[in-house]
């Protein structure tokens, strides 16, 4: 197709102003496909290379003269093992880290979507100091406060406990941002009709505001899901008793007791990452929208 | 009672009744015509002390009795003055111009919610970086500060600045090492990511979606797994790289290894975490030029063409110009990000290889004083610092490249 257009207009002339098919547009419109092209690939490579390690057996991986893409003894045996590992609860840990993403997209789109309400359409006083302060929370580290914050966590007697990583993270400043730039767009007038009609302030923020930003709102949701999925300084610091770990930590722990295998290395990572990326592939649209939306780093 | 932790519970029957206490008082004030303002300070002030005073009572007197329940039902000391609070209100005889009881609700437990987890935790961490501080020693009474954990006053910051012992060493070179990670990925990922948006933006719709799809699964995904996936690739005797260049001769590097192996100077394992971050973290800064560069309006770029501009100077002298606000945000959050960079380090190489660490970076440095030695003061006040260094570059950033746009 490109080859037949780039032969009937292989002479453009140069000072055309109507919108044209040229030889030169077509040939760069190929070029760019080739390029973005190879940059998906260089992009896979990593993915592709460790699943197919994931499926090679031992003495391949090891042979130097074998280090080939597609496995040439195609063996489950990496899995088998991971999932006969006795030492290695793994439904338990997928339960840890689905416990502790599930449990904190819970509590901050609740609490960013009813601040991001607040601050959007109430006037009270300090209101604007205290905005400013949530917004410059967002400048702040978190190296700078996890110090304290772990000092926190243990007058509460919550480290080695999954709900330390939930109980004290009430709100996300993100998240309060986010949702107060969707609510602005809410018109005051349906949230008076409401309140005419004599609906309380919570049943307003419930029935009729939820359900205005709730694509927004999912969006969000999806975000702090794999953020937290895929925490590991945090969950590090807090969960030292192995039981108690979420999956990236575990993986590092695995890793630490099998580096000689790292076909087992490779079938255990790829355990840990594919969930977000399933999701992640479903929910592709959703995702990047939000994380331009927001600025809102994992 | 030896198996409870009062200090804990103290500090939950605290929390519960404080945010409960002054999210719900309001509401009931509101509707009888009182303050709510009043009603939140009035709820949180009763609901933690009753929180306190009952949940104690409770605790005390049920443990001999039912000790699995008791603990439980401490928790709801809080409700015993509150109740009879929101009871016993009575109504005022008038119309309140506004019902502010939901703000009240809900803003004075994030008040409190933010004094108790947000501002305190900052003020601790700018203390502790005064003192010679380990949870393990008793320390004096408020913060566990003085005694067995003295005031060193600057100390800690003329160690630094001088690089003298072990840890001066050590922070230096975690510094330096950190300030090269930033200089090598900020302009890289600018000079990969926006030719990169402009090729995207010019494709078909759906061969776009599918591309950025692509690009940005690296972004989602857990950066230990990253981390993993790239240790293998540069393993020494078995990584796809190493295999790679065995094919056109040559010999294997030890990528993260070899201290003595380097590019232009700067080690090899360093140029190795950079390319794995650069792989994970492209996407990112991908999808917000994609999204910029959709809103330029077709109009300018056509204007440019048909006055007969290439396509390549019509990317050089409208779009990118247009594009400054944004390279603005992204540079500075990248800066940020990378300033921060500790997952894929920390699993890739531990800040090794050398003997005071070639790709030992600063959080690295903090997370081991802080959670492996217990030098908790020191490792705030490198935190403090390198906090103080991110903020000095956003704002010289931000004068950088705004001069530059306004012109």
């Amino acid at each position: 197709m490109n080859q037949v257009l780039s032969e009937t207009n292989s002479n453009p002339k140069p000072s055309d102003s109507m919108p044209r098919i040229a030889w030169g547009n077509v040939s760069r419109q190929t070029l760019v496909y080739v390029l973005l092209t190879a940059g998906c690939i260089i992009t896979l490579i990593p993915f592709i290379w460790t699943i197919m390690a994931s499926f090679k057996t031992h003495a391949e991986i090891i042979d130097p003269a074998r280090r080939t893409f597609i496995p040439s003894n195609f063996t489950l045996n990496n899995y088998n093992t991971i999932f006969n590992d006795t030492s290695l609860p793994l439904a338990r840990f997928y339960a840890n880290s689905l416990f502790v993403a599930l449990s904190n997209v819970v509590i901050h789109t609740f609490t960013s979507s009813l601040f991001g309400y607040v601050f959007a359409k109430f006037n009270f006083r300090f209101k604007r100091i205290l905005f400013a302060y949530i917004l410059a929370t967002l400048m702040i580290p978190f190296q700078l406060t996890m110090i304290p914050s772990y000092l926190i966590l243990l007058e509460f007697n919550l480290t080695n406990n999954l709900l330390g990583l939930v109980a004290l993270s009430w709100f996300n400043a993100f998240g309060i941002f986010l949702m107060r730039q969707f609510m602005q767009s809410i018109p005051d007038e349906l949230l008076d009709a409401a309140r005419v009609d004599g609906a309380s302030e919570w049943t307003i923020y419930l029935r009729i505001v939820i359900p205005q930003v709730l694509p927004a709102l999912a969006t969000f949701g999806v975000l702090v899901f794999i953020s937290n999925w895929n925490a590991y300084l945090w969950p590090l610091i807090v969960l030292q008793d192995v039981e108690t770990r979420t999956l990236p930590i575990i993986l590092t722990w695995y890793n630490d007791r099998h580096t000689s295998d790292l076909g087992l290395q490779m079938a255990a990572s790829i355990l840990i990452v594919m969930p977000v990326l399933v999701v992640y592939v479903f929910l592709q649209r959703w995702v990047v929208r939000g994380f331009t939306l927001s600025g809102f780093k994992g | 009672m030896e198996n409870v932790d009062l200090q804990a519970f103290t500090l939950y029957w605290l929390v519960i009744w404080a945010v409960l206490g002054s999210a719900i008082t309001p509401l009931i004030f509101d509707h009888k015509h009182r303050s709510p303002w009043r009603g939140a300070l009035l709820g949180l002030v009763v609901g933690a002390a009753s929180g306190q005073l009952f949940g104690r009572v409770i605790l005390v007197l049920l443990m001999p009795v039912v000790p699995q329940l008791a603990t439980w039902l401490s928790m709801l000391g809080g409700l015993v003055l509150l109740l009879p609070l929101w009871m016993f209100v009575k109504p005022v005889q008038q119309t309140s111009p506004a019902h502010q009881g939901f703000v009240a609700g809900t803003i004075t437990p994030l008040t409190f919610y933010l004094l108790l987890l947000s501002v305190f935790p900052l003020a601790w961490a700018l203390l502790l970086a005064f003192f010679d501080y380990s949870p393990r020693r008793a320390g004096g009474p408020i913060l566990g500060l003085g005694e067995g954990n003295p005031f060193v006053g600057l100390q800690y910051f003329q160690t630094m600045i001088s690089g003298e012992g072990r840890d001066g060493l050590i922070f230096q070179n975690s510094f330096r090492n950190t300030l090269l990670f930033t200089a090598l990925v900020v302009p890289i990922n600018m000079l990969i990511t926006i030719p990169l948006a402009a090729m995207i933006e010019s494709v078909h719709s759906f061969m776009k979606t599918v591309f950025r799809t692509i690009y940005f699964l690296p972004v989602v995904t857990s950066s230990v797994g990253v981390a993993v996936m790239w240790g293998y690739i540069y393993n020494t005797q078995y990584g796809l790289l190493n295999g790679v260049l065995s094919s056109v001769g040559i010999q294997p590097i030890g990528w993260l290894q070899d201290p003595r192996a380097n590019l232009l100077g700067v080690p090899a394992a360093l140029i190795a975490v950079v390319i794995a971050y650069l792989w994970q973290d492209f996407g990112y800064n991908l999808v917000i030029f994609i999204a910029a560069l959709q809103n330029i309006p077709d109009q300018m770029k056509e204007a440019a063409r048909v006055d007969g501009a290439s396509p390549l100077q019509v990317f050089w002298y409208i779009t990118l110009p247009l594009l400054r606000p944004t390279i603005l945000v992204t540079s500075v959050l990248t800066v940020i990000s990378s300033f921060q960079v500790f997952d894929l380090i920390q699993v890739m190489t531990q800040g090794g290889p050398g003997r005071i660490g070639q790709t030992r970076v600063l959080v690295l440095d903090i997370y081991e004083n802080a959670f492996r030695f217990e030098k908790m003061g020191w490792a705030a006040s490198i935190s403090v610092v390198m906090f103080l260094v991110v903020a000095l570059l956003t704002i010289i950033q931000t004068r950088v490249l705004r001069t530059q746009w306004e012109y």
